[in-house]
């Protein structure tokens, strides 16, 4: 794997058994960090769980030029049911499920790295409280947690910041941040608010099944104004000062 | 005191029920803990009036075919009605579990369709009445001692592949996009869990009764879920209601000389309101 290609998706059509876009290229290599964005029902969801194997392709295939990665997804936290009676650690321990041998619960060394990642998250004094009870915010972190436990090659994750508070948010950006640059781990990140992706990711993904837009590639080179108002179907303005990117969306006129 | 005389000494008549009660309501209960979390509590209602679309169907092709009550020889095997049962049963847990976000809707279509299948195909059925109702739903005051049996290896196979499974189970039920990601394949772990359901739901229904199957796997889960603070705890305690409704719900069925099943579900539902005071009080405090 010269160039560090970790996915490729070469004219694959996503979609659930019926086309929804046209077929895309999308090159993920070790160590980047991409930003998946566009409006809601755009598509984002269901080109994420192409690559995770989740959603079987309408056309095309999912290429791991170096063998199959080892995933950690977040999914969006809203989407669990809150009636299972479990603490924040039997999810995080969740993570390592595929570890374990039939009819076998984790080992010493599987509790070690759970406890590892909850302390990573910063959430080690509410680990046995029930996950239901968990802030918005809260539940965030320990399902990053769990993801991170599983020790992934590549970390997916879906709208990580939503119902989250501004701090919050910002904390988990920023801890994203941090742990690509200090680790290397690949990041695929879901989000709908452009201006805050930037922030963290190096390459960007736009995508909107509705107006056929799929463009991929260096976060810098991805944000011309042109690209992003077609995306979000709505004028989008970008400006740069120095190293720093704004993007404002233009208010609809009736 | 003179009931209870009376029931401890006519204890060798009742037994064989009492056991396969206790053994169908544990296993049942702890079954129930996953219906309830999956949000499928219907599908344990359709699954046994699916499974008696099979032993009707057992009995329909050995009449059509001549072979008498259940066929004889190879036929008799193949058409025995625990079998068919446990095959349509079976049949339908896959269905439901592939069905996933269409569940409800094949709960429906399965348990109409086969209420109906039942009543059309049991016209044609030249055993007496009585006995094909036997067969279907069972009845919980008196069993055949085979049906310990088929009881209890259903449920020994519960344990085991449960034992086994746990953790996947509980991984694919929770977050099956998570546990996919992981490499966990989701629909294989839901398809064996229903298949487990089908074939406890089926023996079950068969040996006592379609009200009391379907209730052991409703009320103690429910009763488990409320007051349980983990799943371990949750099963606990569902097992815990699921064995004291049937052997209480037996005994006092006998003193009070009230129908059989129908005190069992009573009093399990009877302590899943109780639960569900005991959980309120505790929130409130």
């Amino acid at each position: 794997m010269p160039d560090g290609t970790i996915v490729k998706m070469e004219g694959t059509v996503i979609g659930y058994g019926r086309a929804l876009t046209r077929p895309l290229d999308l090159t993920v290599r070790r160590g980047d960090f991409w930003g998946i964005v566009g409006p809601n029902g755009s598509g984002k969801t269901t080109l994420v769980k192409t690559i995770l194997g989740l959603v079987r392709p309408v056309g095309g295939l999912v290429g791991f030029p170096s063998g199959p990665p080892r995933f950690g997804y977040m999914p969006q936290r809203h989407l669990l049911n809150p009636d299972y009676p479990l603490n924040a650690l039997d999810v995080v321990v969740m993570g390592r499920t595929n570890r374990f041998p039939l009819g076998r619960g984790p080992s010493g060394d599987d509790r070690r790295r759970v406890r590892e990642e909850i302390e990573r998250v910063d959430m080690a004094a509410l680990a046995d409280r029930p996950f239901a009870s968990l802030s918005g915010g809260q539940q965030q972190r320990i399902l990053l947690a769990r993801a991170l436990a599983s020790d992934p090659d590549v970390l997916v994750l879906d709208e990580p910041t939503t119902g989250m508070d501004l701090p919050g948010e910002a904390d988990i950006l920023s801890f994203l941040q941090g742990l690509h640059a200090r680790t290397g781990l690949t990041i695929l990140m879901i989000g709908h608010h452009i201006g805050k992706v930037i922030r963290v990711a190096d390459h960007l993904c736009l995508i909107n099944k509705d107006t056929d837009i799929f463009e991929a590639g260096p976060a810098q080179e991805m944000l011309q104004a042109e690209a992003l108002s077609k995306a979000y179907g709505r004028g989008i303005e970008v400006n740069r000062h120095g190293e720093d990117v704004w993007v404002h969306v233009q208010q609809e006129v009736e | 005191m003179t009931e209870s005389i009376s029931f401890w000494e006519s204890w060798f008549v009742w037994r064989d029920a009492v056991i396969v009660s206790l053994i169908a309501a544990a296993a049942l209960s702890y079954l129930g803990v996953w219906v309830v979390l999956k949000r499928v509590v219907y599908v344990p209602l359709a699954l046994s009036q699916v499974s008696s679309v099979g032993v009707v169907t057992a009995f329909l092709v050995c009449d059509l075919c001549g072979h008498g009550e259940h066929g004889t020889g190879i036929v008799g095997v193949l058409l025995d009605p625990s079998w068919t049962s446990l095959l349509f049963a079976g049949l339908a847990s896959a269905w439901f579990a592939t069905a996933r976000a269409h569940s409800s809707n094949a709960t429906v279509v399965a348990y109409l369709l086969s209420a109906a299948a039942v009543l059309v195909m049991g016209g044609f059925i030249r055993q007496d009445l009585h006995d094909v109702q036997s067969l279907l739903f069972g009845h919980a005051v008196l069993v055949e001692t085979i049906q310990i049996i088929y009881v209890g290896s259903a449920a020994f196979i519960v344990l085991v592949v449960h034992s086994l499974f746990y953790r996947r189970f509980l991984s694919v039920s929770y977050d099956p996009d998570s546990a996919g990601a992981l490499g966990i394949r989701s629909l294989q772990h839901d398809i064996l869990l229903y298949l487990t359901l089908g074939m406890m739901i089926s023996i079950a229904t068969r040996a006592i009764g379609a009200l009391p199957a379907f209730g052991f796997a409703i009320f103690p889960a429910l009763a488990g879920l409320r007051i349980g603070r983990s799943m371990r705890a949750a099963f606990l305690v569902a097992i815990m209601v699921g064995v004291l409704s049937a052997g209480l719900g037996y005994y006092l069925s006998f003193v009070w000389e009230l129908p059989t099943g129908a005190s069992m579900v009573g009093l399990a539902g009877g302590l899943y309101l109780l639960s569900a005071a005991i959980s309120r009080l505790g929130r409130a405090k």
